[in-house]
């Protein structure tokens, strides 16, 4: 009896003590209570703040992130870092980030307040503004005019919203980061079942300037034709692809200099207006349904997608290629997606963190991750693009090149306002409009006022 | 416990322990004292915002209690005794917390966790051994002795093999060198101290001295078992409340400064068109999900009463869908609501050519776009949420049918009552309390729906769903305080649902009274 | 007894017998609903992918069935060779093809290569379009077939080295029921989920121990243990169970930043070892018990600790295999609070919870393997529960609805 207590005694005090062991996992190495932060509510003992990460070990340590859309791509990464780590002489850290659906940005906005977040991290394009005006990104101008840095080796789009300063609302004054690569969208074919279907192979079409919004309805009505699970097109329903074809009718979100919503234009409307009837009438994967896993699986003739998911979709048991977006009726379109890496405004070592934005976006190392088969290069140049066009699958790469040219969209933060906010309300309203709750013209009369609160900073 | 006594008091004499108690409640008032100044004056300690006052309350609170308590115990007062038992008890939780914090062992979890998948065999057999112990109880004696020894033997064996594996010697080490170091010394030595004083405090020879009757060494006895409890709730439920309800108040973002701006967001919250839309969702939810959770799980119930064979396997199958979790049977669901390829609708275009087998009916079978059409979206949250909820209601209906004594029904049976009339004039009423239990608990798990949308609309869909058909004020609280960090706004979403849940379950008792049920 | 009450009896037995069907029937019914996602999910868990992609949905697992052909293992297809379904393999594809149909029969299509049909010159209306007449060769006859419109076919020949034509994607694959048990062990090899479960395992131990602890220690008091304001206390500890727990998650979740134990595992455990409704269970089942106990023990000089674990606790084994069953699925399947206080990055701290929705939005292309998951994460609780079930389900209410 008394054995028992003493062995439940001596259990219950074991377990504590094998709490402590092993400690070196520890990142944060807090050895006080609670602090005096801002936050309301704690019972301040007055100790010593948070030092950010600095493991004990030779020289500098950093952490970096990127979001690998698959394992393939994660896998790239992580090799990239450990070249680099030997070469700059520095301990680096690879993090994949979450997936897309697992609220990266956010992740790394409550990482910057609980000042737990990575050195550098890579951000897509429309989340530059947000993290800028946080003040939570450093300003690496300084770091790169001191460097052999140059503007001009980077494609304009992006650099354009990498150095616009929102207090000036002039560029080049600053640099916030330096752009990974840069993607456009296409068309993913599955090739077997067009042939199939029997339909006019879009390729084809393409290449002899058919390749217009009805042929492409009619396509997709005859793969849809063959029933059963077999759907003629999908893409996913966020702002990307619906935005194609918005831009594709000579319209788009924003006016030109992106201080108001321009959804309401006679051009974007007709475009998604388009766009709701192909959902009405033509065999799509029902809106909000993954197109990705269908598509793969064999069941989908055409899917609207970036060159990021190419490492995936290399891997598919069906024969696949590409095939340009369709001409709209205010001619070809296409995004110019891109995303940047940033530094961390708390991190440890700026000029080393520079030195590792620098270092990945090297010619070099630009040219291994598009070998892997996602995107393009950042850095314009000729080599860049002709290397480019042997990394097949997919055979037609070209149509991705295509959309370099031909007049693309450059993804863009809302320097004006906030663009999560923005999207949330242009993602429920599209929604509504393309499954056909909601009727164009109410659409038309209220989305800009609906998107107003945005603005307003 | 000794019965009432006539208190001893040597005059002039005072025993060693009392003096040590009452010096050591003085240290306590007036370290705190000095405390409280230091804050007042932000000399050595810095605190800003909110915390100073609060602060400063309780460290003042503190010191007069511990000087009071003091004097008492000085004067050999039983209410000294009470208030240095109490102080010493929140002292020593305090001071064991900040230890143990100061020593990393609450996140030192995470060390224990990556090793706990090595122990986890040694754990099983703990277990085994635990079983055998239980199986030994009924066998003969030497059988039992046997076996007991061998259980016991086991768990020793398991239990050692565990902690080792699990990082016991490292662990020891971390720990003893930790906990050298100030301050995690000077905490545990204010915990040992306070330790020493409560246990001091519980000995007859203090309860002679002081006189104590039996019933104010229950008073003592009580706090101390109901002290987890208390100081969990104020810690971890009641604290945060208040703070919640004073955050609301303010526009904090989670990342900086917060500033106090009144009922501005209850005001933006009232003319918030999101917000709205959150509260049409969770009513139209409401109307459909509570009704269809509970009145078929009251027919079902009543008919797993009549106790015929087989109804623990019934009982236990209802429950299943409760017992699995919302992610599991959420994602489930996912695949069974694909509109193209998920068996709901194919369910539905083979039981239509079914019917059209009739000669008369020709129909084509509805193939809804479960969770992309936003007629059906919030419809599909209905099925899953009905689904997941009615076995747990029947299972607590047959419960409280439990009570009723069969000879009642028998009666009524004579009577000539057929199943529907024993349904509403014996069952109802009876089960009536359970009702407004299954009621109340029904509506406030339907109001506060979250991870179904959450995980059935990821990762096309935002949660609110296609065109905020799924959005719920709980989506809106966890976007606004997680995505827009707007922690302020979410505060007032969270007190404006508590207020709503809490109006609905008043009307519910009211009615229920009215009908002089709850006087049971 | 009466005629009439023996009609009556009688009547009444009839009426019981029709009606006890009837109850099972509907008891049946509803079981089957519910148990059959379940049933889904085991089914699905040891599926390829290809077949969870399948339409239409079938429950059972099928793989095809190969042949093995100069050392390469070929699936079997089943398709008809003048009227009999016989096994082939596919030998060649991409064949320019034609969809061919009777005019008369629109619905009944023919997948022929177009090196065997010959056009006649005739044609013919389909479907308001004018299409050509073909001969079209299969076997050894000849039929007058419109074509449709072109595809492309696969050559299928048999053992007996009997040829056939047929669109590779639909020809029906020779299939027999199979399981993929790999599932499992490839579900625990992606990052997390095999420390996901160890983690969970941990975390719901160590808050069922400590609920257990703290609710039969607090109830005990409040039911034993007479000390100034009890009833008010109690009454308004067992209201805080109406609290919901969004209204306090913001605050809870700044003050665990505070406390710095934001994304580690611990956050999981500490604030919950404590809970109103186990206080309140443990605290109705011991009023219950008779106090004669108490006085006896208390003669004999025991303490209210010795008399809570020696007296009370072994009779309350019923209500304390309730509330440890129910703080197990409480702890095991909570959702939202890991969502909030664990980083999605955080592979280490994952509970099973997060880890399977993640896996969710990972694993979108095998679903199978979502399934293989969600059988782990569900198997404990169900086995416990199945364990457990004589006890609480008839203690789960009574104690909770007076």
């Amino acid at each position: 009896m008394k054995l028992r207590r003493l062995g439940l005694l001596f259990v219950v005090l074991a377990m504590v003590l094998a709490a402590c062991g092993g400690d070196t996992t520890d990142t944060t190495d807090t050895t006080t209570g609670p602090e005096p932060t801002e936050a309301p509510g704690t019972t301040g003992a007055p100790d010593t703040t948070q030092a950010p990460d600095t493991t004990e070990g030779d020289g500098t340590a950093l952490r970096w992130r990127t979001r690998p859309d698959n394992e393939e791509e994660a896998a790239v990464y992580a090799g990239i870092s450990d070249s680099l780590a030997a070469e700059l002489g520095v301990d680096l850290q690879y993090e994949p980030g979450g997936t897309e659906t697992a609220g990266y940005q956010q992740t790394l906005l409550t990482e910057l307040a609980a000042g737990t977040a990575p050195d550098v991290f890579w951000l897509p394009g429309t989340d530059i503004a947000d993290f800028a005006t946080r003040g939570v990104i450093l300003d690496l101008r300084a770091l790169a005019d001191a460097s052999d840095h140059n503007d001009d080796d980077f494609y304009p789009g992006p650099m354009f919203h990498l150095s616009f300063n929102p207090d000036s609302g002039n560029t080049g004054e600053v640099l916030w980061g330096l752009p990974r690569d840069v993607s456009t969208f296409a068309l993913y074919m599955n090739v077997d079942l067009i042939q199939e279907a029997g339909v006019d192979d879009p390729r084809e079409l393409a290449a002899n300037g058919e390749w217009t919004w009805d042929k492409f309805v009619e396509v997709v009505d005859g793969i849809g034709a063959l029933g059963g699970e077999v759907i003629g097109y999908g893409q996913s329903s966020w702002w990307g692809p619906y935005g194609f074809w918005i831009n594709a009718a000579g319209g788009g979100f924003f006016n030109s200099d992106r201080t108001a919503c321009a959804l309401d234009t006679p051009e974007s409307v007709a475009g998604l207006s388009a766009l709701a009837d192909l959902y009405a009438t033509s065999s799509v994967v029902p809106w909000g349904e993954d197109a990705e896993p269908t598509f793969r699986a064999g069941n989908v003739g055409l899917f609207q997608n970036g060159r990021w998911a190419t490492p995936g979709i290399r891997t598919v048991g069906f024969d696949f290629d590409v095939v340009k977006l369709p001409d709209g009726p205010a001619g070809p379109s296409n995004w110019l997606f891109w995303g940047a890496y940033v530094v961390n405004a708390d991190t440890a070592d700026p000029e080393a963190a520079w030195k590792l934005v620098a270092a990945l976006t090297t010619a070099e190392v630009q040219a291994q991750v598009a070998e892997s088969g996602a995107n393009i290069p950042s850095r314009v140049s000729q080599e860049a693009l002709d290397a480019f066009l042997t990394f097949t699958p997919p055979e037609n790469n070209q149509a991705f090149l295509d959309g370099l040219s031909e007049n693309p969209a450059a993804e863009g933060p809302l320097w004006a306002g906030s663009w999560p906010e923005f999207v949330s309300v242009m993602d429920a309203e599209v929604g509504a409009v393309v499954t056909g709750s909601k009727s164009v013209d109410d659409y038309a009369t209220t989305i800009c006022t609906l998107t107003e609160p945005a603005f307003a900073g | 416990m000794v019965a009432d006594a006539t208190p001893v008091r040597s005059t002039g004499e005072r025993p060693v322990w009392l003096v040590g108690l009452a010096m050591w409640q003085l240290l306590l008032g007036v370290a705190t004292a000095v405390g409280f100044g230091m804050v007042a004056s932000s000399t050595g300690i810095e605190i800003v915002g909110t915390p100073r006052p609060l602060t400063m309350a309780a460290l003042g609170i503190f010191s007069i209690l511990a000087l009071l308590a003091a004097t008492w115990i000085w004067r050999f007062d039983h209410r000294g005794r009470l208030i240095a038992f109490i102080l010493n008890l929140v002292l020593a939780a305090v001071a064991g917390f900040f230890t143990l914090q100061a020593v990393n062992v609450f996140n030192g979890l995470d060390a224990l966790s990556a090793t706990f998948g090595d122990g986890l065999p040694f754990l099983a057999v703990i277990a085994v051994g635990w079983l055998l112990s239980g199986w030994s109880r009924g066998r003969s004696g030497r059988w039992e002795r046997i076996l007991l020894t061998a259980s016991r033997g086991l768990m020793i064996v398991g239990a050692a093999a565990l902690l080792l594996s699990v990082g016991l010697i490292p662990g020891l080490w971390t720990f003893l060198t930790r906990i050298v170091l100030p301050p995690a010394i000077i905490y545990l030595a204010i915990t040992v101290f306070s330790i020493a004083a409560l246990r001091l405090l519980k000995t007859s020879q203090v309860t002679k001295a002081f006189g104590s009757t039996s019933k104010q060494l229950e008073v003592m006895d009580g706090i101390a078992f109901v002290s987890p409890n208390i100081l969990g709730f104020l810690a971890f439920l009641a604290g945060p409340l208040a703070i919640s309800l004073f955050v609301s108040l303010t526009d904090w973002d989670g990342l900086s400064e917060a500033s106090f701006i009144g009922l501005r967001n209850y005001i933006d919250l009232f003319a918030d068109p999101f917000f709205h839309r959150s509260l049409l969702n969770i009513l139209y939810f409401g109307l459909l999900a509570i009704p269809l959770s509970i009145i078929p799980a009251l027919g079902l119930a009543s008919a797993l009463n009549m106790k015929l064979p087989g109804m623990r396997l019934f009982r236990a199958l209802y429950f299943l869908p409760a017992v699995a979790g919302v992610v599991g049977v959420a994602l489930i669901w996912k695949q069974l609501y694909n509109a193209t390829i998920g068996y709901i609708n194919y369910a539905i275009l083979q039981g239509t050519e079914l019917l059209n087998l009739l000669p008369f009916l020709d129909l084509t079978a509805p193939q809804p776009q479960w969770l992309s059409n936003p007629s059906t979206a919030m419809l599909s949250m209905v099925i899953v949420f009905v689904f997941s909820t009615i076995g747990f209601n029947t299972v607590l209906f047959v419960a409280g049918l439990q009570g009723v004594p069969p000879s009642l029904y028998e009666a009524a049976e004579l009577d000539g009552a057929g199943i529907w009339g024993k349904f509403r004039n014996i069952t109802v009423p009876v089960l009536a309390p359970t009702t407004v239990f299954v009621t109340i608990t029904t509506t406030i798990l339907a109001l506060q729906l979250f991870s179904e949308p959450f995980i059935l609309n990821a990762p096309q869909l935002s949660p609110n769903g296609p065109a905020n058909a799924t959005l719920t004020p709980v989506i809106y609280l966890y976007q606004n305080a997680f995505e827009r960090f707007k922690q302020g706004y979410a505060s007032a979403i969270g007190w404006v649902l508590f207020l709503i849940i809490f109006v609905i379950t008043l009307i519910y008792f009211r009615t229920q009274r009215e009908e002089g049920v709850l006087t049971k | 007894m009466t005629t009439a009450a023996v009609t009556a009896r009688r009547r009444h037995r009839r009426r019981s017998l029709l009606g006890k069907l009837g109850i099972y029937f509907i008891l049946g019914f509803f079981a089957l609903l519910m148990v059959f996602p379940f049933v889904y999910m085991a089914a699905s868990a040891l599926k390829t992918p290809a077949d969870t992609f399948r339409y239409p949905p079938r429950v059972l697992p099928r793989q095809p069935t190969t042949l093995e052909v100069n050392g390469e293992q070929l699936p079997l297809f089943l398709l008809p060779i003048i009227g009999i379904d016989t096994q082939v393999v596919l030998v060649e594809e991409g064949i320019e093809a034609g969809v061919f149909v009777d005019p008369g029969t629109p619905q009944q299509e023919l997948a022929w290569p177009l090196a065997l049909a010959t056009p006649t010159g005739g044609q013919a209306t389909l479907e308001g379009e004018t299409v050509e007449i073909y001969s079209v060769q299969v076997g050894s006859t000849s039929t007058d077939l419109a074509l449709k419109r072109n595809t492309v076919v696969g050559g299928f020949e048999s053992a007996a080295g009997e040829e056939t034509f047929a669109v590779v994607r639909t020809a029906p694959a020779a299939e027999t029921v199979s399981a993929e048990w790999k599932n499992f062990s490839e579900v625990l090899e992606r990052p997390a989920m095999e420390r996901a479960l160890s983690n969970t395992i941990l975390v719901t131990t160590l808050v069922v121990a400590g609920v257990l602890f703290t609710s039969i220690m607090g109830g005990y008091a409040f039911a034993r243990i007479r000390f100034p304001f009890r009833n008010a206390i109690f009454v308004t500890y067992l209201g805080s169970i109406m609290i919901p727990f969004i209204v306090v998650l913001v605050p809870l979740f700044q003050l665990m930043v505070a406390f710095d134990w934001i994304n580690h595992l611990g956050v999981l455990v500490w604030p919950f070892l404590f809970n109103a409704y186990g206080t309140f269970l443990m605290r109705q089942f011991f009023v219950g018990i008779p106090g004669e106990l108490d006085d006896s023990a208390v003669i004999d000089g025991a303490t209210h600790w010795t008399i809570l674990w020696r007296i009370y606790v072994p009779l309350s084994w019923p209500a304390i295999a309730t509330l440890g069953t129910f703080s197990f699925l409480y702890a095991w399947n909570s959702f939202v609070w890991p969502l909030v206080a664990i980083n999605t990055a955080n592979n280490e701290s994952y509970v099973l919870t997060i880890a399977l929705r993640q896996l969710g939005g990972q694993a979108v292309e095998s679903p199978n393997l979502i399934f293989a998951g969600i059988v782990i994460a569900v198997v404990v609780p169900i086995a416990l529960f199945v364990a457990a079930q004589r006890y609480f389900v008839e203690n789960v209410a009574t104690s909770g609805i007076k």
